[in-house]
């Protein structure tokens, strides 16, 4: 499976090159403008591409147990983080969002790590605690404890669009973990009211949700941001408008390098480009799941999905949104969109990945030596393998 | 260790996304291809950007081809509200260098718009100063102001123009159509603060140029025009006064002037009273300057010879209805040459009765009274010339008198043209050629001869009688000129008073007359309306008169008629 972990690396790299492309593209003339400097965005990206290469070794190289065991210690330093974004002093605002934390010119979000410390987290957590997994009390009820506050902390910054990823992460993990469905059905209709209050409560969520159900009503106002996407898809049709010769970032369509990109990936390269990149997507969730599916230890197995998901969770959330499928949530799209902290987390997100990927080399060498009797009987490799009794 | 169930369970969550995702790549597939040409409309819809490519106004010029009005190319400073980073700042750097208040650019800049006016029409040195503090969000485009280099003179012919460049008076209005141009447009395209991409240009018509207008008058006359009605002005300082000077066989209008004038580089800050063009749209009774008229009338139908002669009643003579007409000087009997020459209005009231009514109306009526003169300005005015059913039994003598009816300054030009040109009606002229910037003809308004008035014995006989106004005998003995013979006539005429009958100290004060008076270059009319201490029109207008005159014919280089008298009998011998 070590071909597996260099496909899930170069595949990873495609994506992070065309994001850097389209970065340049999205940003240069904003950039011009705003800095004075046309590379402003690139520069800054290619510096967090360089440290997540870093990040990315160092998720190959440690094995997977470790987070585990780091688990609660990475959580408990994902929290005071949040919790610090929350000091006027330390915290860094941007449009009436607390999200930042500004360390010598590069901004960091705590809510990126809390993603994955909580996927640490429940993973060490549900895989060793199997046996008490079903009982509402010791099963269900800590980690759902422990999700909930990191799910309110990152709500109260705001951040609905991080919230939602991490909680449905979240559910997820609890869901394979072998949480009763019950609960977690339970628990899923008893949030629905605080979301509809979520929702309904601040006035530009709500009129998020109008703008989705129909943007044409109001194309100056709460519609523009979808209207502008459609018209950068659509008026990219089947190969694009080329490379560099989007009209739609030009101001149309807001900040276009960060949570919208796609729409001008969409406009410059066209279906087709837009194809390759879906492509490219579906084929590294695809040896994720894999990776995952192959994995026999429950740890490893839970840590792997939790990164795979919520990887693919933000990718549709992020083409749904651009797309008009989905109301607008601010998520970037993951390798692509500009952003330092969740590209460095991802591509170390990756590492595991690789590294789960790599131990099942290890672990395949050892059973082959041990049981050379059943691979004499030449049984065909089967995509999903079950797992011999012992 | 990972049970089965774990597995499943993973295995729906990776159906689950990924399938997602390939809802998403359909989803895509309408949006891009199945929907392209929708939002391709959409997207021209917003980024399609129009930009009109103002063409050249037109150039006015004299008939010798001298300016008199330009257009010259000038910047207009807007700005992008959105662009502008420090507005406080830009605003007030923009107030001191464009002359502009702080408090209105800084509003502009509040608004919510793409496109805000700072200040139109700067010079371009001024300008290019501005433009090199690259002050963020503040753009320039060319525009083109309009220049008269002559100031006041000609103003009230050429009008003005309005901040688009569109016409607002005179010339300028009235032929707006020609001078205008056709404007061209730039398809392209453009980013959402409305600025131009400039490397995607699809499409360019260029503007065609206005047209320019060769005027028949000629700036040299017009500046020794103006320069004597000021001169009048100053002396004896009337409401108002007109010059007219016109070619009598052409109907060329050589010189216009109308005071109180204006400068029309700031027509903005006059008002309309000065604005006004009197010689067209004021009109007055003409008093005295009608009775050539008259008695060439009277010639041509045989009801008189210049030497009849009639008993002028010694100044008084009581016309019935309690009426009495009197004269300037108690009078005898005088010929009918002399009533003209010295005026009398109760000579001129027996000719009148003598030819009658019908033959008065009609007569005034070819001479073109009651009619506009049809040159090319607007707010004309036709004067008024009653209809014979409403006249009054005392209408033959107070018609002859040159009361009871009333006539523009062009009008009365225009009548004399006939008794200049050997009795020929014409049509003044303002306009001679209308061409393109290459110099190729597109209109040319050629001389309309009209109808004949009087037969040129008619002429001749009264041309004799009026060379005697501006004898040592006559009226207008101010208007003679050094080595020409001129033909004139005073007029002095008592301006209707608001309150019933006539005012005894308003007039109208005016000399008419044409030189050299048997073969005339030129027909000059000066009106004083409501000049001050001094009334009659042999003090008030004969001198200005008499000095236009003398510098014109030397600005024609017409030969004297005493060197022609020379000539003849050096050939006669």
């Amino acid at each position: 499976m070590q071909k597996t972990a260099y496909l899930l690396f170069y595949t990873t790299l495609f994506l992070i090159a065309v994001g850097l492309v389209m970065i340049y593209s999205t940003s240069a003339i904003l950039a011009q403008e705003r800095f004075g400097d046309a590379l402003f965005f690139l520069r800054k990206e290619l510096l967090w591409v360089a440290f997540g290469v870093v990040t990315l070794y160092v998720g190959y190289r440690v094995p997977y147990e470790f987070w585990g065991s780091a688990s609660l210690w990475i959580l408990i330093l994902s929290a005071i983080l949040l919790v610090g974004v929350m000091v006027p002093s330390v915290g860094h605002q941007v449009g009436g969002a607390r999200r930042w934390l500004k360390v010598g010119g590069f901004s960091f979000q705590p809510s990126e790590l809390a993603k994955y410390a909580t996927i640490f987290f429940l993973a060490k957590r549900l895989s060793s605690g199997q046996n008490r997994v079903k009982s509402f009390v010791h099963g269900f009820l800590p980690p759902i404890a422990v999700l909930g506050l990191m799910v309110v902390m990152i709500l109260i910054q705001p951040d609905l669009g991080t919230t939602l990823g991490i909680g449905t992460v979240g559910m997820i993990l609890l869901f394979v973990g072998g949480v009763r469905f019950t609960y977690l059905l339970g628990l899923t209709l008893i949030s629905l009211p605080a979301l509809y209050y979520l929702i309904a409560g601040a006035a530009y969520r709500r009129a998020r949700i109008l703008a989705f159900l129909d943007p044409w009503k109001d194309p100056k106002g709460v519609g523009f941001q979808i209207i502008q996407s459609f018209i950068a898809l659509g008026s990219g049709g089947l190969t694009g408008v080329g490379l560099g010769e989007s009209r739609q970032k030009l101001f149309y369509l807001p900040e276009a390098h960060t949570d919208f990109i796609f729409s001008i990936i969409g406009e410059e390269l066209g279906f087709l480009g837009v194809l390759m990149v879906c492509l490219a997507f579906f084929f590294l969730f695809v040896l994720g799941f894999r990776v995952v599916l192959k994995t026999e230890d429950l740890l490893g197995h839970l840590m792997g999905l939790g990164i795979v998901s919520l990887l693919a969770f933000q990718t549709v959330i992020n083409m749904g949104v651009v797309t008009g499928t989905l109301p607008t949530k601010g998520l970037p799209l993951p390798f692509i969109s500009f952003g330092g902290t969740s590209l460095v987390l991802n591509m170390a997100g990756i590492g595991i990945l690789m590294n789960l990927a790599g131990r099942l080399d290890q672990r395949r060498n050892r059973d082959s030596r041990e049981s050379l009797r059943v691979r004499v009987k030449a049984k065909p490799r089967r995509l999903f393998a079950r797992r011999r009794k012992t | 260790m990972v049970k089965f169930t774990h597995k499943f369970r993973s295995l729906l969550v990776a159906i689950f996304l990924l399938g997602a995702l390939t809802i998403l790549v359909i989803r895509l597939f309408f949006l891009q291809v199945l929907w392209h040409d929708f939002f391709v409309e959409k997207a021209s819809q917003q980024q399609r950007l129009t930009i009109p490519l103002p063409p050249k106004r037109g150039k006015i010029v004299d008939c010798q081809g001298r300016d008199l009005a330009i257009s010259v190319p000038v910047k207009s400073f807007y700005a992008v509200p959105a662009q502008v980073k420090d507005p406080e700042k830009v605003a007030k750097v923009l107030a001191k260098a464009l002359n502009v208040d702080r408090k209105i650019i800084l509003k502009r800049f509040s608004k919510e718009k793409h496109f805000v006016w700072i200040k139109r029409k700067i010079e371009p040195d001024k300008a290019s100063e501005v433009i090199a503090l690259k002050l963020p969000g503040i753009y320039t485009l060319e525009e083109s102001r309009r220049v008269y280099p002559g100031g006041k003179l000609l103003g009230h012919v050429l009008g003005f123009t309005g901040l688009d460049d569109q016409g607002l008076e005179g010339l300028e209005l009235k032929f707006d159509r020609y001078l205008r141009g056709k404007p061209g447009w730039r398809l392209t395209e453009k980013d959402a603060t409305g600025r131009e991409v400039l490397t995607s240009r699809r499409f360019e018509v260029e503007p065609q140029d206005g047209l320019d207008l060769i005027l028949t008058i000629d700036a040299t006359i017009q500046t020794l025009a103006e320069a004597q009605l000021d001169k009048v002005m100053e002396q004896f300082n009337p409401q108002s006064a007109s010059l007219v000077v016109m070619n009598p066989k052409s109907g060329d209008i050589l010189a216009f002037v109308n005071r109180p004038s204006y400068d029309v580089n700031q027509a903005s800050k006059t008002s309309l009273d000065v604005r006004r063009d009197r010689a067209l749209t004021d009109f007055f009774e003409p008093g005295s300057t009608l009775k050539p008229l008259i008695v060439s009338a009277a010639l041509e139908e045989g009801v008189v010879k210049l030497s009849d002669r009639f008993y002028c009643e010694k100044g008084s003579f009581s016309i019935g209805g309690g009426h009495v007409l009197h004269d300037a000087h108690p009078y005898g009997t005088l010929a009918v040459h002399e009533i003209v020459s010295k005026s009398s209005n109760i000579g001129m009231a027996k000719i009148g009765c003598r030819l009658g009514a019908k033959n008065l109306y009609n007569y005034m009526s070819k001479f073109g009274f009651g009619r506009m003169t049809g040159v090319d300005l607007p707010g004309e005015v036709s004067g008024l010339l009653h209809p014979l059913s409403k006249w009054s039994k005392l209408s033959p003598y107070m018609i002859p008198m040159g009361q009871e009816m009333t006539v523009t300054a062009m009008q009365l030009v225009r009548a004399y043209c006939a008794l200049a040109n050997g009795g020929v009606l014409v049509k003044p002229r303002l306009i001679r050629k209308i061409v393109d910037r290459d110099g190729n003809v597109i209109l040319e308004n050629l001389t309309e001869k009209q109808d004949r008035v009087i037969s040129r014995e008619t002429v001749d006989q009264i041309v004799e009688a009026m060379k005697g106004v501006v004898s040592s005998q006559g009226t207008g003995y101010n208007a003679r000129v050094d080595g020409y013979s001129v033909a004139g006539k005073t007029g002095t005429a008592q301006k209707a008073d608001p309150a019933g009958g006539y005012s005894h100290s308003k007039f109208v004060s005016s000399f008419i007359g044409f030189l050299p008076a048997d073969h005339p270059e030129a027909v000059i009319l000066v009106v004083v309306n409501e000049p001050q201490h001094f009334h009659y029109g042999g003090t008030v207008a004969a001198p200005a008169f008499q000095e236009l005159a003398s510098a014109l014919m030397r600005y024609l280089e017409v030969v004297p008629d005493r060197m022609l008298a020379r000539e003849e009998e050096n050939t006669n011998q």
